[in-house]
């Protein structure tokens, strides 16, 4: 009697079986599109260039001691399918005859560029007044460390610094 | 189990899942054939082609400066670039033999008659549509093929009478293919033509489900059989 009455009313049914399977084959065609298309979506973000170059910054000689000078060149990048050029600047930064060191302009904060200011002796960030003194070094404002340091070697008078390419 | 029953029962009662559910999903349909699914394959390719499209414009670029570097990019140097860009290409091929073989099911039940006259005039405009998209696709990787492709396809417009050349600038944006009409060309391939094709899509697919799909025609013997 009850093997009779399990082959009649089978624990899932035609119609359930056919739902179930429908749902998961449906959900294998969702993942076959969804799986390569997050691949596709964050693909720039995995293929960060993690070249170096030293770049010729100009004569230590013209640059004043205690007078942080800003120099500006230019970088080639590889953005996408553009190859394109920009601009950056760093301050070369003479303490005395022989000591020196290059820092980046960009705050240490939100990364917003940061300007010298030689009447108050200070860099002064203008996005939200954050203020570091002429080595780099935090004075007041939300930045929190010093600005950053590029690696440097004196080549024949002229400063190379390291940069990402 | 039993929690997620009643998680997917609260959503259910808040959406009138059952009537949804009677009218489309459990309504009847008369015994049908292999034929009957050309329709639903069709919208399931549509659907392919808006994934893959939307994900496209991540990395294609409209200019003529970069269109075609934008698409090398997307073969060679984007993780799986090739086989989204492939799904769309070889999708949109596929797009307008499906929407054809759909159409010949549909004439050779005759079930354009009586009382699905509209259900065909939509079909009509939703072929004419999906040629559209194929037209206006196949000029973005902006290659040789596309140029001289979109050059004898606007000429065609061209020689409409009297309004032939005015239809052809206003199709190219000027007298020659050039940035402007990359851009145009674009602006319908992702905009205007999709959006068409899903209003098309879902008062097509209303319609099937108001008035049912047809039965087969019945031959007369089979007629005593029954
Ligand atoms: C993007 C293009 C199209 C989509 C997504 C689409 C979708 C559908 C679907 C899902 C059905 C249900 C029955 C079936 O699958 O056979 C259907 C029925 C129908 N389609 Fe289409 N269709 C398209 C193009 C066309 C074209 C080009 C025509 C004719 C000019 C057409 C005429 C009809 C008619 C008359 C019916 C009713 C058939 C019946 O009740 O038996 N459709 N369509
Ligand atoms: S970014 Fe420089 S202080 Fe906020």
């Amino acid at each position: 009697m009850h093997n009779v009455k399990r082959a009649h009313s089978p624990e899932v049914s035609r119609r359930g079986f056919l739902t179930g399977f429908i749902l998961w084959v449906s959900a294998a065609i969702g993942a076959i599109i969804t799986v390569p298309a997050l691949g596709f979506f964050v693909s720039p973000a995995n293929k960060i260039s993690t070249a170096e170059k030293w770049i010729d910054v100009g004569k230590l000689a013209d640059v004043k001691i205690k007078s942080p000078t800003a120099v500006t060149f230019n970088i080639k990048i590889k953005d996408g399918w553009v190859t394109s050029e920009t601009a950056q600047t760093v301050f070369i930064v003479r303490e005395d005859e022989k000591k020196y060191i290059v820092l980046s302009n960009q705050c240490t904060h939100l990364s917003c560029k940061v300007a010298w200011h030689p009447d108050k002796n200070e860099y002064i960030c203008p996005c939200h007044n954050g203020i570091y003194d002429m080595e780099g070094g935090n004075i007041s404002g939300p930045p929190p460390r010093p600005l950053d340091r590029y690696k440097t070697k004196l080549d024949n008078g002229h400063v190379f610094i390291l940069v990402k390419e | 189990m039993e929690e997620k029953q009643n998680w997917l029962q609260w959503i259910a009662e808040r959406i009138g899942w059952e009537a949804i559910d009677k009218a489309m999903l459990t309504r009847k349909v008369p015994k049908v054939n292999w034929a009957f699914t050309l329709g639903s394959t069709t919208m399931f390719v549509a659907i392919i082609q808006f994934i893959t499209g939307i994900f496209l414009t991540m990395y294609y670029s409209p200019s003529p400066d970069h269109a075609y570097d934008s698409i090398n990019y997307i073969m060679n140097d984007v993780t799986l670039g090739w086989l989204i860009r492939g799904l769309h290409h070889w999708g949109a091929s596929i797009m307008v033999i499906l929407v054809f073989l759909h159409m010949w099911r549909v004439f050779y039940y005759g079930a354009y008659k009586y009382p699905r006259e509209l259900t065909w005039i939509l079909g009509t405009f939703l072929l004419l549509t999906v040629l559209a998209l194929g037209f206006t696709g196949y000029l973005l990787p902006f290659n040789q093929k596309s140029y001289f492709a979109t050059q004898v396809g606007s000429s065609m417009a061209g020689v409409v009478p009297v309004i032939g050349p005015y239809l052809k600038r206003v199709l190219l944006g000027g007298n020659a293919i050039g940035a402007l009409t990359l851009a145009r060309f674009y602006s319908w391939h992702i905009w205007f033509l999709p959006a068409l094709l899903v209003i098309l899509m879902v008062a097509h697919i209303y319609l099937v489900f108001r008035i049912g799909i047809s039965a087969p025609p019945v031959f007369a013997e089979e007629d005593e059989e029954a």
